[in-house]
């Protein structure tokens, strides 16, 4: 399987885990997200524009851009809250991952179903720890904003090399949903199961 | 190439052939909307139609990044004339005018990087280069990719890729911070990229790299990593008088000391919805300056622009500044909802911002909003404290009573500026060494009067000058501070006995200054617990209870354990941290 595989890793205090899995989260499809498509006559089409807005972290001294939209923002605020529930649940030592995976959805023929192909998956793995006392989360709140600002990096350098589904796939009417779509005017424009968030392991 | 393409191709071909040739007369960057309907144009058309639009927006982008703003733009469905690369990026006219200005009418090009520079200047006047960002583009070709959707594409990921860097550079968070004792500049050029300011230790960081058929466009940045900021003053100290440094009274280097081009600053406010949202291009400076004093030399005075006075404009940072302005480059007068915009010529430019250094004159605003003005003396390394413009701060109790009293000395309105400049009542500070000659007490307006002892008129009796006989005391230090043991010596010789006054201390709390305080409780008793009889009391009672306070340490040992447990992890998480 040609997938695009690329894991992120960071250690983190128990309140710091929605920002920082937001924060990555949304640098990854902020690359990811194209505007919508506008066919015209003669073959013609145009693209949306896509907006961007600053999110400033309240327990970690970061920064991060996102996309531009409330609905992407709820369904990722919602899979990130029931990662960390998850987290906080398991009983496991504060280690768990979370994973952002974009596939392609080729229609079959019936009586097969849609298949479902991934070409690139992110996964974050998250280890969280607990301080006592403020100077440490001082120290963590620095730490960890720089940390993720490396991340952020990591999460920029394998953009250089081109999306497979892009290089092979042209805008296709068949295949409109190579990329998350979900941010233009509040309109459910969005192409159900371009994008799917796992949260994988919780060990 | 023409026989590759389609009747359509070629009609389009022609279309751009023609558009373009006419935008690069004029403008070169507006294009019809039919380009962006991806007619299938030339490779090589569309290349050259991209290129100089995507060292646009990266310039709009590197610079909004360091307004000290949270940008927010919308996404919208359908793309509208100034939306390129399928991205909502604000387009700064004076910033585009820069870029343009850098351009110098030339498409940037191989062996041709654009670089946008971002530095930190101080109100001391001071400067740093934080970061470089350099687009260039190398002769290496990608001649099968397609420009007409792929090019494109990566180019508006690029751009993604440089909103998401710009946010984790240190330079971000300095930018987020800037204000009265900072502010960020950017400065364009073109050519050979310069990192020598950035100091040792640079980091750099690669953005994104775009194949194209006609060179591949690579997009970094190097940024500072030693955030240490050394002064870089260069005119001499003079010793220093009754402990204050003599250089808070004397202007930052002139000019021709500092580097040649320092930038523009990076606190655009965009225009209000009342002005119509149009940019005004050039803002008459005839605006009345108000200036605020502090007890801060005059280099930090905050000037803000207004159109009255009585209108108390919320300070800038720009306008602390004192900008030397090099050739060629564009003065910026920042107002609260305005921009405005002056042509690089230097004297009406440098005349825009009134400085302590530049004019003869600095406008004094006092708490209801007034203007005065404080003349300044020339300044220099060798100036003494008289004859110094008083330096208030509007806010404390004590420069209120100072300022309302000189005031009410002055018969003009504080809301008439022009007036104001002409009645003008000299200030002297509160640490002047007043002749006798020139300055009596009755004349004078002191800031401090509140707090000058009364009937202190004649200067012998003032006690800047003649201290008053301090009590006697054990202490050695009070002995050296009197100097009464030295040969000779008294209070006109070398050493002068400064009476301490602080200056915003108050009497209505104890019936006695501060320095009268610190004499008399000096030498305190000691205290009663410190002494034999009771610590041996104190370690007989600790002996008897001893046994008690082991059996419940070994009730809670298991408590004690998980604790020392929970030390070691924390200790292996900070290891983490560090060594990673």
């Amino acid at each position: 399987m040609n997938c695009r595989s690329e894991v992120l890793e960071v250690t983190v205090e128990a309140r710091q885990i929605d920002e920082a899995m937001l924060a990555l989260l949304h640098t990854i499809l902020l690359h990811r997200s194209t505007g919508k498509f506008h066919y015209k006559k003669e073959g013609t089409y145009s693209i949306g524009t896509v907006g961007t807005a600053d999110s400033d972290c309240d327990f970690i001294d970061f920064t991060f851009v996102r996309v531009s939209s409330e609905e992407l923002d709820r369904v990722i605020r919602k899979a990130v809250c029931e990662f960390k529930d998850g987290l906080n649940n398991s009983g496991s030592d504060g280690m768990g991952q979370i994973s952002l995976e974009f596939y392609q959805k080729k229609k079959s023929r019936w009586p097969f179903s849609d298949e479902c192909i991934p070409w690139e998956v992110w996964t974050i793995k998250v280890n969280v720890v607990n301080l006592a006392n403020e100077q440490e989360r001082q120290i963590c709140r620095e730490k960890v904003g720089e940390k993720l600002g490396e991340k952020v990096i990591n999460v920029v350098e394998p953009q250089r090399r081109p999306a497979v589904s892009v290089q092979n796939h042209l805008p296709d009417h068949r295949f409109p949903g190579h990329f998350c779509e979900h941010h233009y005017e509040e309109t459910d424009q969005r192409h159900a199961g371009a994008v799917r968030i796992r949260n994988l392991s919780l060990y | 190439m023409d026989s590759d393409l389609s009747p359509q191709d070629k009609k389009d071909l022609d279309k751009f052939i023609k558009f373009f040739a006419l935008k690069v007369k004029m403008e070169m960057f507006v294009l019809l909307p039919t380009v962006r309907h991806f007619c299938v144009p030339s490779d090589f058309i569309a290349v050259i139609v991209y290129e100089p639009l995507l060292w646009l927006q990266t310039v709009q982008v590197i610079v909004q990044a360091r307004l000290g703003e949270k940008i927010c733009t919308r996404s919208s469905s359908s793309p509208t004339g100034s939306d390129w690369f399928n991205l909502a990026i604000k387009d700064i006219p004076e910033v585009s005018h820069e870029a343009k200005k850098a351009l110098a009418g030339q498409l940037p090009g191989i062996g041709r990087s654009m670089c946008v520079e971002i530095s930190l200047k101080t109100s001391e006047g001071d400067s740093m280069e934080l970061e470089t960002w350099c687009l260039e583009m190398n002769e290496k070709c990608d001649k099968d990719i397609k420009v007409s959707y792929t090019v494109y594409n990566r180019l508006s990921v690029l751009l993604k890729s440089l909103m998401a860097i710009t946010r984790v550079t240190p330079a971000y968070k300095l930018s987020r911070k800037q204000g009265h004792d900072y502010v960020i500049l950017y400065r364009i050029y073109f050519g050979e990229v310069q990192l020598s300011g950035l100091g040792e230790g640079f980091q750099t960081v690669r953005v994104g790299v775009v194949g194209t058929p006609v060179g591949t466009v690579t997009l970094s940045c190097a940024y500072r990593t030693n955030l240490a900021f050394m002064s870089s003053r260069q005119f001499d100290r003079s010793a220093p008088i009754l402990g204050i440094i003599v250089d808070h009274f004397v202007d930052p280097p002139c000019s021709s000391q500092r580097p040649a081009v320092l930038g523009q600053p990076c606190n655009y406010r965009a225009p209000d919805e009342e002005d119509g949202g149009a940019f005004a291009g050039v803002q008459d400076s005839q605006e009345v300056c108000t200036t605020s004093f502090s007890t801060s030399p005059p280099s930090q005075c905050v000037c803000t622009l207004s159109p009255s006075p009585s209108k108390m404009s919320k300070p800038l940072p720009l306008d602390s500044l004192q900008l030397p302005l090099a050739p060629g480059l564009v003065a910026h007068n920042m107002c609260s909802s305005r921009v405005s915009y002056q042509p690089g010529a230097l004297p009406g430019a440098a005349e825009v911002h009134p400085t302590a250094a530049n004019a003869a004159q600095v406008l004094h605003a006092g708490k209801e909003g007034g203007v005065g003005v404080v003349p300044c003396q020339p300044h220099g390394a060798e100036t003494h404290l008289t004859g110094e413009p008083p330096l208030n701060t509007p806010g404390s109790s004590g420069d209120d009573e100072g300022l309302s009293r000189s005031a009410e000395e002055r018969s003009v309105s504080p809301s008439d500026p022009v007036e104001y400049l002409n009645a003008f009542t000299r200030k002297v500070g509160a640490f002047v060494n007043k002749p006798s000659t020139q300055i009596t007490a009755a004349n004078l307006d002191l800031p401090f009067a509140a707090f000058a002892a009364r009937g202190l008129d004649t200067e012998g009796s003032d006690p800047m000058v003649q201290p008053p006989e301090s009590p006697p005391s054990q202490s050695p230090l009070q002995a050296s501070l009197h100097s009464q043991g030295s040969e000779g010596s008294g209070p006109q010789d070398d050493f002068v006995m400064v009476d301490f006054r602080p200056a915003f201390s108050k009497d209505d709390l104890l019936p006695m200054d501060l320095g009268t305080f610190y004499r008399e409780f000096q030498n305190p008793p000691q205290l009663t617990s410190l002494s034999l009889h009771i610590s041996s009391q104190s370690m007989a009672d600790d002996l008897d209870s001893l046994p008690e306070k082991l059996r419940v340490y070994e009730k809670n040992i298991d408590e004690f354990d998980a604790f020392v447990d929970m030390l070691h992890r924390r200790q292996s998480a900070l290891k983490v941290w560090s060594g990673s």
